[in-house]
C-alpha cells in the first residue's frame, strides 16, 4: 500500500518511484465545497516549498494550494479543467492535481503522517 | 453563535475611489495584515468587478466603455457585480473559522446587526447573502492567501437593475423583461445613506466582536505600494482579460 503524507494546509502527498503525485483530502474538499474552478501551473515550472502553486475556486471561496515539497511540475491533472468537482467526488484518486518531480525528495520525510494529519483535522473541527 | 472575538479592530475608511484603486487596496491589505482590519469604501465612478475565474467575454466591455463604468478583475471568485449605489466593505484578519460558511456567518453577523440597528429585519441567507424582507441587499466573496482570510462584499444602498443588465453580455433570451423582473424582486436596495451604514457597520463591528475599533490611515510607503499594485495589475489588461 503506498504511504500518503500530509501537509497542514491540507494537501496529500503520494510517492510513486522518483515522482510525487499532489492532491487535496477528504476533509479540504468538504470544507470548500463544490469547485468551480482550478488555475493549474503550467508542465515544467519550478516551485520551492509552500509557494502558491495552484488556485482552487469554490461555490464558498477561492483558495490557494501551495506546494508541498521543491520540484518541477511534470504533469497535471487536465481533465480537472472540465471537470473540476472531480476533486470533490474523488479527491485522493481521479481528482489529483499535479505530479511532481522532487528536488529535495527528503523533505517528503518531514511531512505530515496519517495519524497526525488527522489528529489536525480533528482540532480543526472544534 | 459568535465565536471569534478580537481585542481589536483597525478601521480604515477610504472614501470613494476608482475600481482598481479600489481592488489594489483589498490585495495589500490581504498581504500585509498583522491584526484585523475592517475597510469600508465606495465607488467614486461605477464599476464592474468580475471574479478572478471568471470570462471576461460575460462583461459588455465596449458597452461599459461607452457608458464611462470600469471593468476590474477582482481576487476574489464568483459572478459579476455592478458596483455603483452601494457601501463596500473588505475584512481581512489571520484569525478565522477554517469552516468557511462559519466564518461567512461569524463575518456576516457585523452586517446584519449594522442594518438591524437602522431598523431592518436582516438574516443570513447561505451560503454568503444577507436579506431583508426576503432580498438580497448583501453580497460577499471569500479568498484565502498567505494564512490570511479576506471577506469584501457590497451593502446595495440602491440598484438599477436595468443598467447591470444592459452591461452584462446574458444571453439575449435571457434578458427577457421577466428576468429583469425575478432579478428586481430578489435584489434590492436598503434606501440608507452611506454615512448611515457606515457608522452602522463600525458600531456593530465593535459590538458583535467586543473589541476596540482603532482607525487608521495608510503611510505614504504603504499607499505607494498599492499604487504600484494597481498601476501593475488592476489597472492591466494582462489581469483584466487574462481569461
Amino acid at each position: 500500500m503506498v504511504e500518503r503524507k500530509f501537509t497542514k494546509e491540507h494537501e496529500w502527498v503520494e510517492k510513486s518511484d522518483q515522482i510525487v503525485i499532489v492532491g487535496i483530502t477528504e476533509f479540504a474538499q468538504d470544507q470548500l465545497g463544490d469547485v468551480v474552478s482550478i488555475e493549474l501551473p503550467q508542465v515544467s515550472s519550478s516551485f520551492k516549498q509552500n509557494d502558491v502553486m495552484v488556485i482552487i475556486d469554490s461555490v464558498k471561496a477561492s483558495s490557494d494550494i501551495y506546494c508541498p515539497i521543491d520540484g518541477e511540475i511534470i504533469e497535471i491533472n487536465e481533465k480537472l479543467s472540465e471537470q473540476p468537482e472531480l476533486i470533490n467526488q474523488s479527491p485522493y484518486e481521479e481528482g489529483w492535481i499535479v505530479k511532481i518531480k522532487p528536488s529535495s525528495p527528503e523533505q517528503i520525510d518531514s511531512l505530515l503522517s496519517k495519524e497526525q494529519y488527522d489528529e489536525l483535522v480533528g482540532q480543526s473541527k472544534e | 453563535m459568535i465565536k471569534i472575538k478580537f481585542e481589536k479592530i483597525r478601521i480604515l475608511e477610504t472614501g470613494n475611489n476608482l475600481g482598481p484603486w479600489n481592488m489594489a487596496v483589498d490585495e495589500f491589505l490581504l498581504y500585509n495584515c498583522k491584526e484585523p482590519i475592517l475597510r469600508i469604501y465606495g465607488w467614486s465612478k461605477p464599476c464592474i468587478s468580475i471574479g478572478y475565474f471568471q470570462n471576461i467575454d460575460e462583461v459588455d466591455y465596449k458597452k461599459c466603455n461607452d457608458m464611462n463604468v470600469d471593468v476590474v478583475r477582482r481576487i476574489t471568485g464568483g459572478g459579476a457585480v455592478f458596483h455603483d449605489m452601494e457601501l463596500t466593505y473588505s475584512f481581512v484578519t489571520k484569525n478565522f473559522p477554517q469552516n468557511i460558511l462559519k466564518s461567512y456567518e461569524e463575518i456576516s453577523e457585523v452586517i446584519i446587526q449594522a442594518l438591524k440597528k437602522l431598523g431592518l429585519d436582516a438574516k443570513f441567507s447561505p451560503l454568503n447573502d444577507v436579506i431583508v424582507d426576503g432580498k438580497k441587499v448583501c453580497g460577499n466573496a471569500q479568498t484565502r492567501k498567505n494564512n490570511t482570510l479576506l471577506q469584501h462584499g457590497t451593502i446595495l444602498l440602491e440598484v438599477d437593475v436595468e443598467k447591470m443588465f444592459s452591461l452584462l453580455n446574458v444571453p439575449i433570451e435571457k434578458i427577457s423583461d421577466k428576468k429583469i423582473l425575478d432579478v428586481k424582486n430578489r435584489v434590492a436596495g436598503i434606501s440608507k445613506t452611506f454615512d448611515q451604514v457606515s457608522n452602522a457597520l463600525k458600531s456593530s463591528a465593535r459590538d458583535v466582536f467586543g473589541c476596540d475599533l482603532v482607525p487608521f490611515k495608510l503611510s505614504q510607503e504603504e499607499l505607494e505600494s498599492c499604487q504600484k499594485l494597481m498601476d501593475e495589475k488592476f489597472s492591466s489588461e494582462n489581469w483584466t482579460f487574462r481569461r
